[in-house]
């Protein structure tokens, strides 16, 4: 940089350091040309005058988002473009939906339990036996989700006007029009109204139409409202908003809410707030957000928000939360938390709860707890819960032990025969006894013919029949 | 996942932050924090090994900064969908390459920037050196639904500069790319880079104080 010299000076001598501001800014000149440029600088009012405005531009500039919500789903395409091509493994096409489909298949199944054991109970009796239905899990009825918010009790006149006409509506000095107009816009699910939506929820000085505009776009289930939603999450002053907030990015489902809800999961100072928010988190299904739910899980205040972290937990099925429910289910006052807790660590389906579950078939005093501890065992299906399973089979509840049985059926650990044997042998409700035939059978170590032998004479004619079917199956 | 919370950091305020009560026993803290977070390296191995799921999460993690760059690289929200997919696809194919030396998050932008300017090129050979003018009130609405929190009139004033110019104010104050990095990835000498961006930044500032 030979040419930078003291004799260059004046206007001349500007308008070459003028070029250089920039590069000079961003630290992007040699030093010869970064010392001559902070020489010159040294003098010069006017060139320093127009750093200070590139400085001022740029930071302006790193302010802007980096980040941008397409549209539409652009997944589907990616994986039409990688199928056309055809020189890549295709990527699989996911029903994008299936949450809503396997939360409704789960409820139905819930829903449909009390039914299909008594027709297990009825294959049980029937003059050739089946095996038990034990494909049917004692799955809990999900909590009740939040109630949804009532319907607006009479169409608002600005219903009659088109969705144009309720978009002004909803920055009307009036309170009254601005929340119509924002039911209504959540009734037409009009996408159009997104942005408007928007900035009602950002600036609206009226809390419920704020509340409203929160609602309305949970209806429309956009992804471009989720930055929105999440501003209103973590900033609105009304509980109501932000918990409005919280149940519409439940709805939508996006992944890119998960560090907002998990932000207002461990901070928010309103209970239902974090309730929503552990809610929503489950909807998603996204394992980002197992940090938080498994920090709410084991130390929020309140128990219903516990019981929704659990639940929610057991929505993502993630490994890693194991070790924060397990902490749950020996420490956590509420009931309801732990039987939450049980039933996630069963969805997980990871050696890890083992030591917990245990730990609450060994002492957890409420029997739906026991009882939902024994189940997840049987999910898990790991050796390493024979000796947890075994302890069920001494529970003084009936279910417990029944489950307990069926767990040891799932695990087919040889250790459990000797058990499984006794408990056959020796228990006095007859459906715990078929259980143990059944699961001896399922293990299949021919230590157990002596037990299923003499379970031939058993009082219960449904105990015998499982004990031949066993017989059949020992190797 | 330490990813996600650090994409929606700008929407967690810090007075917010500051203030909120952490409602964790001091007992269960030091256990909650080990409590395994997303190991986005175990995704890209599991998509290395033809787990198209743990491909799909990437997607997820990554998609909306892909996009971004997209748009404003070409002001046109249709053709930035178009590419936003095309990065993907070609991840998906590249995928094996990827050897871990850096981010994935860095290559795969890597891939978006090459991805863009690609199509650049090829539109200016199609349209006989002048990019067909996107349409801005186009470009402004997307811009408005999909970046709520931006500021428009400076995405106007980006979008409206001319070919070249808003390619290097993107890539180096939104994205983040040196000169020297730049001048690789558009085949340009470093002066062009450098002398492009200043003038996008007087541009800018120009149209901001009309």
């Amino acid at each position: 940089m030979t040419h930078y010299n003291d004799t260059l000076n004046g206007s001349k001598d500007c308008k070459i350091v003028e070029e250089l501001l920039s590069a000079f800014h961003d630290e992007e000149l040699n030093a010869t040309a970064d010392a001559y440029v902070r020489h010159h600088l040294d003098g010069c009012e006017d060139c320093t005058t127009k750093l200070e405005q590139i400085k001022a531009t740029v930071a302006t500039i790193n302010t802007l988002p980096t980040e941008a919500v397409p549209e539409r789903d652009l997944w589907p395409g990616v994986v039409q473009r990688s199928h056309d091509l055809g020189t890549v493994p295709p990527l699989r096409q996911q029903d994008r939906r299936w949450n809503w489909q396997k939360l409704l298949a789960a409820t139905l199944g819930a829903l449909m339990l009390p039914g299909a054991l008594a027709y297990a109970g009825m294959r049980l009796r029937s003059e050739n036996p089946n095996p038990p239905m034990v494909t049917v899990s004692p799955a809990p009825v999900a909590p009740p989700a939040p109630p949804a918010p009532p319907a607006p009790s009479a169409a608002p006149r600005a219903m009659d006007a088109g969705i144009q006409g309720l978009i002004p509506a909803l920055m009307d000095e009036s309170p009254e029009v601005s929340r119509s107009a924002a039911r209504a816009l959540g009734n037409r699910e009009s996408h159009a109204a997104i942005p408007a939506l928007i900035q009602a929820m950002r600036t609206s000085e009226d809390g419920e139409t704020r509340r409203w505009a929160a609602w309305a776009l949970g209806q429309i289930e956009s992804a471009r409202a989720v930055s929105g939603l999440t501003w209103t999450l973590v900033n609105d002053s009304y509980s109501e908003a932000r918990r409005w907030a919280a149940w519409s990015l439940g709805q939508i489902e996006h992944a890119s809410a998960v560090a907002g809800l998990s932000e207002a999961l461990l901070h928010d100072q309103d209970g239902e707030v974090r309730r929503w928010a552990a809610w929503a988190l489950g909807q998603i299904e996204h394992p980002a957000g197992v940090a938080a739910l498994g920090r709410a899980a084991i130390s929020d205040s309140e128990g219903e928000v516990r019981r929704w972290a659990a639940w929610a937990l057991g929505q993502i099925e993630h490994p890693g939360a194991a070790q924060a429910l397990g902490m749950v289910l020996q420490r956590d006052e509420y009931p309801e938390a732990r039987r939450w807790a049980a039933w996630a660590l069963g969805q997980i389906e990871s050696a890890d709860g083992v030591q917990g579950l245990m730990y609450a078939l060994q002492n957890d005093p409420v029997t739906e707890v026991r009882r939902w501890a024994a189940w997840a065992l049987g999910q898990i299906e790991s050796p390493s819960g024979t000796d947890a399973a075994i302890l069920g089979l001494r529970d003084s509840e009936i279910v417990v032990r029944r489950w307990s049985a069926w767990a040891l059926g799932q695990i087919e650990s040889s250790d459990a025969v000797p058990a499984l044997s006794q408990t056959l042998t020796n228990d006095q409700s007859a459906e715990v006894r078929q259980w143990a035939a059944w699961a001896l059978g399922e293990i299949g170590d021919p230590r157990a013919a002596e037990a299923l032998t003499a379970a031939l004479d058993d009082g219960s004619p449904e105990v015998r029949q499982w004990a031949i079917r066993a017989l059949q199956e020992l190797n | 996942m330490a990813l996600a919370l650090k994409n929606l950091a700008w929407s967690i305020p810090r007075a917010l932050a500051g203030q909120a009560t952490v409602q964790s026993e001091p007992d269960t803290r030091d256990t909650a924090g080990a409590i395994p977070l997303i190991d986005e390296d175990e995704l890209v191995r599991d998509a290395q090994a033809g787990d198209s799921e743990a491909f799909e999460r990437l997607y997820e993690i990554h998609v909306r900064r892909v996009y971004a760059l997209c748009l404003r690289m070409l002001a046109d929200p249709r053709r930035a969908e178009e590419m936003t997919q095309d990065v993907f696809v070609r991840a998906w194919q590249a995928l094996a390459t990827f050897q871990f030396q850096s981010a994935f998050g860095t290559w795969l932008h890597r891939i978006g920037v090459n991805v863009v300017l690609g199509d650049l090129r090829s539109e200016k050979r199609r349209e006989g050196k002048v990019n067909p003018v996107p349409d801005l009130e186009v470009f402004v609405h997307e811009v408005r639904e999909s970046m709520p929190e931006t500021m428009i009139d400076l995405e106007r004033a980006i979008a409206q500069l001319p070919d070249g110019a808003r390619e290097v104010l993107v890539l180096h104050d939104i994205q983040g790319y040196r000169y020297r990095e730049i001048a690789a990835l558009i085949g340009t000498a470093e002066g062009t880079v450098k002398s492009q961006l200043h003038r996008a930044r007087r541009l800018v500032r120009e149209a901001l104080i009309k």
